[in-house]
């Protein structure tokens, strides 16, 4: 530690001076540039058109719809939305790009799998069980770790997602175990939207190839909608990493050789035929891991993971003409983990297979023009949730584990207009499980619309995780740890109050205070009475902050985007700060238009405060840069685009969980990617 | 400590901004723009369209043609553009409710999104009233809203359900059917 004190001034500059220009932005943003101009004088120019000429008039869409949309403004809750159009232009490759772009998200990777944290809690280790996945509003957590799949693993092609939609803070009200945090809901593209065949390439550093085949149509006559989709994806990785942990003679004086290779493929149907859809996918992902993980052999090839995910979901949606809406769901998921490990003397595979199917049925309908009602049951059946650990050569079992749950719920939620511009959000979720009984999570919310644009929402709500199957019953045979079927679910408790402000027609600041209790949060403890490692409620976060947004459009269509969040957090049980927790973030984001939006060029910005590491250090803050260049419209039917990643090469480092030697896993410096599309 | 001083300062900045934000309302500033945005757009359409349908007698009689915004209203100012202008020889009237019954005697209905959950319910109502019904959502001609506005490549179209302006009384002008998609049901 040599060089800690001058490290933390710097640090201290590099964040004062960061919050002034922070400030200075916000600032600058809240004054409008440009002169007022009399509506009266563009309101004649367009009465005075015939109807034929104001047909061929372009509109500008870019808060037209999304603005009052009703999801977004009476949703009980602070949302965010990314559009096909913001994946395409900043050049998002993974659902971890998109939520890292997000305001109060930050990411991290050890090479094996991508980890979400907002607001400054993330559990290092923790596979995003805090996180609800939905595609269309099908679960996608698995039923033995109930991970979150955002990185390489997450099943859908980003060219296939419509829209992104996450809620942050706890739903568990309405959708029940891992939304503790936040719901990120993936919504995917319908045939019509595709229309014809489409064609997709890319190339980028490190040897990554990724091929898209998609076919979507509309039927009019038969009013069917269907999409096609097949991608096959492989990387080579970094051919060199070097980590001074292992910095030795019998381990390669710290460097490891072609050990970060990431291949899938995914396929994707999504039919829709009146009243009835079917979804269904199936993904594959093979990564190698390069870090030496849980002690396997340092630079040797073989320990990798491999997760396939797939589902069914079939439903009848339909809104009589009662006004009474009725989606009924049923589907099926399918859930396989083959870890390979490498151990001097053994090879070990750690598997994991779940399977279930299940029921939802959900009503909603307006009464007495006031109330809004949401209704729903839903029944899952984890019929298969096995976990099988053991040796290969030599040949030695040290679990096999099979399990079955049953879980079902029912929830209500109504929406009451109290007055015109106010309106009282309730809902209630109760939960049965087989394996820790019950629990109930409530939700209260305050939406209040003094006028047409101010929205502020006061809203608490609780929310619960389930221990997961792998938490209750994983053990190696009482060698390093040891089963804890007793375990709990953890609570969270949450208020929040939020400002969404149009502050000009192209303009638009949100604002938002939060508090966040989480008790009997689940971690790996050393029992003291046999030395075995096992899961416990133990511990007892409290986190407060703040975060602001700020978005702008520009006359000449330039957009801008700006988002800060600063918190503090504190595990309450030994009053230590938490680790991977950064104080403060900042999200910037600009996009360029030239030549009639043929070429968008698209900045973004990210800055991640320092964070703790489980052993007390620091991981150093950094800047990261990313711009892409795209351009649509110069040959019909064709679209590309270049994209810098990590643009200055920064170098910095994600802290890494108990199962790595490393303090923190280096990050990929520059990269880049060409990507071409094209439609028959 | 500087750190804490800057997340109490931040702290009590938003707070600051919460209550400013809450207290003054902050001017809608027309901000100098070519492009033109898409409720002012759909209004102007909306009042062009005006002229090419016909009411009953009924409707014809009353001092003032009367648009009804049912639900969360999403022109703002756009629709000051049917200020003093006229359709028909009547005067044109906009009144904004979140209830159907306050709009009983208007001539047009536009429902906006956030009544999709009941529109067939409204359609109903709006028929037996002889009003004529606008919406810009998808899927609401098919659900029997006279004329539903749409995007197509940024350009403004709309389906018209030739049916359903049957049953409110209405003739449209077949002028306005060759513009628009005419969806059967």
């Amino acid at each position: 530690m040599k060089n800690g004190r001058d490290g933390n001034r710097f640090i201290f500059i590099v964040k004062s001076s960061l919050f002034r220009i922070v400030l200075a932005a916000l600032l600058l943003f809240a004054f409008p540039a440009g002169a007022r101009q009399n509506p009266d004088d563009a309101d004649s120019d367009l009465t005075t058109k015939s109807l034929e000429e104001l047909m061929k008039i372009e509109v500008d869409t870019v808060y037209g719809a999304s603005r009052y949309e009703q999801k977004v403004t009476r949703a009980p809750a602070s949302v965010s939305i990314v559009t096909a159009q913001d994946i395409r232009h900043y050049g998002y490759r993974t659902l971890a790009d998109i939520l890292s772009g997000l305001r109060d998200f930050y990411i991290s990777n050890d090479r094996n799998y991508s980890y979400v944290g907002s607001r400054g809690f993330s559990r290092p280790g923790d596979y995003n069980t805090r996180y609800l996945l939905m595609v269309d509003g099908h679960r996608l957590n698995d039923s033995i770790y109930e991970q979150a799949a955002i990185g390489t693993d997450f099943p859908v092609d980003v060219d296939l997602i419509e829209r992104v939609e996450v809620i942050r803070g706890p739903s568990s009200s309405l959708y029940g175990t891992n939304a503790l945090l936040g719901v990120i809901n993936v919504l995917t593209k319908q045939g019509g939207q595709v229309d014809g065949l489409e064609l997709s390439g890319e190339a980028g550093t490190e040897s990554t190839f990724k091929g898209r085949v998609t076919y979507g149509g509309y039927f009019e006559k038969r009013k069917a909608n269907i999409l096609i989709s097949g991608t096959k994806h492989r990387s080579r990785g970094r051919d060199e990493l070097f980590y001074p942990e292992f910095n030795s003679s019998d381990t390669n004086f710290g460097i490891v050789q072609k050990g970060d290779g990431d291949a899938h493929a995914q396929v994707f149907l999504n039919g829709a035929w009146g009243f009835l859809r079917l979804q269904g996918l199936f993904a594959s992902r093979e990564k190698d891991i390069p870090t030496a993980a849980w002690g396997t052999i340092f630079n040797q090839a073989g320990t990798r993971s491999v997760d396939d995910r797939g589902y069914m979901d079939f439903r009848f949606d339909r809104t009589c003409d009662s006004g009474l809406s009725l989606l009924a769901r049923l589907y099926y998921d399918y859930y396989r983990y083959d870890g390979h490990y490498a151990f001097p003397g053994a090879l070990n595979r750690d598997r994991a297979i779940g399977e279930s199917r299940g029921v939802e049925l959900k009503v909603s309908k307006v009464l007495l023009d006031r109330h809004r009602l949401v209704a729903g049951v839903e029944y899952t059946n984890y019929f298969r949730q096995d976990q099988i650990n053991g040796d290969e050569y030599p040949h030695n079992e040290y679990l096999n584990d099979q399990r079955s749950t049953l879980q079902w719920a029912a929830y209500l939620q109504d929406e009451i207009m109290l007055l015109p511009g106010l309106i009282l959000n309730l809902g209630v979720r109760f939960d049965h499980y087989g394996t820790f009984g019950d629990t109930a999570s409530p939700r209260l919310a305050l939406i209040y619309v003094p006028w047409e644009d101010t929205h502020v929402k006061l809203l608490y709500g609780e929310a619960f995780r389930a221990p997961s199957v792998y938490e209750l019953y994983y053990s190696d045979g009482n060698v390093t740890s040891k089963a804890n079927p007793g375990l709990q679910p953890e609570k969270i408790a949450s208020s929040e109050l939020v400002l969404e402000q149009y502050l000009a027609r192209e303009m638009k600041l949100t604002a938002s205070l939060f508090r966040n209790t989480i008790k009997n949060l689940i971690a790996l403890r050393m029992d003291a009475s046999d030395g075995l490692l096992v899961f416990r409620n133990v511990d007892k976060v409290e986190n407060t902050g703040i975060s602001m947004e700020l978005e702008k459009r520009w006359d000449n269509g330039i957009r801008g985007r700006i988002a800060y969040t600063c918190q503090e957090s504190e595990n309450r049980t030994d009053g230590s700060g938490l680790a991977v927790s950064p104080r403060h973030l900042v999200k910037i984001h600009l996009q360029v238009p030239f030549l009639d939006e043929r070429l968008m060029l698209s900045l973004e910005e990210q800055y991640v405060d320092s964070r703790q590491t489980i052993h007390g250090t620091a991981a150093a803050p950094y800047f990261l840069t990313n711009l892409t260049l795209s351009g649509r419209g110069w040959v019909p039917g064709l679209e590309g685009s270049v994209s810098l990643y990590n643009a200055f090469d920064e170098r910095y480092g994600d802290p890494a969980s108990q199962e790595h030697r490393q303090d923190t896993i280096e990050q990929d410096g520059r990269g880049m990617r060409v990507k071409l599309t094209c439609r028959f | 400590m500087p750190r804490q001083f800057a997340f109490k300062l931040a702290f009590s900045l938003t707070i600051a901004g919460i209550v400013l934000g809450f207290l003054f309302p902050f001017d809608v500033v027309h901000s100098e723009e070519r492009a033109v945005s898409e409720y002012e757009l759909k209004a102007a359409v909306l009042y062009k369209l005006l002229k090419f349908v016909e009411w009953p007698e009924g409707n014809r009689k009353r001092p003032y043609l009367t648009v009804g915004i049912l639900g969360d209203d999403p022109f703002g100012d756009s629709l000051g553009i049917l200020q003093n202008r006229t359709v028909g020889g009547r005067p044109v009237a906009v009144r904004r409710s979140h209830s159907i019954h306050a709009l009983k005697h208007c001539d047009v209905l536009f429902v906006t999104r956030s009544e999709s959950e009941r529109v067939e319910g409204i359609v109903r109502t709006a028929s037996s009233l002889n009003m004529l019904t606008v919406g810009d959502a998808a899927g609401f001609a098919r659900r029997g809203i006279i004329i539903n506005f749409y995007l197509q490549d940024q350009k403004l179209r709309f389906e018209i359900n030739v049916e359903a302006a049957k049953r409110s009384g209405l003739s449209i002008s077949s002028q306005v059917l060759k513009l628009g998609r005419v969806v059967q049901y």
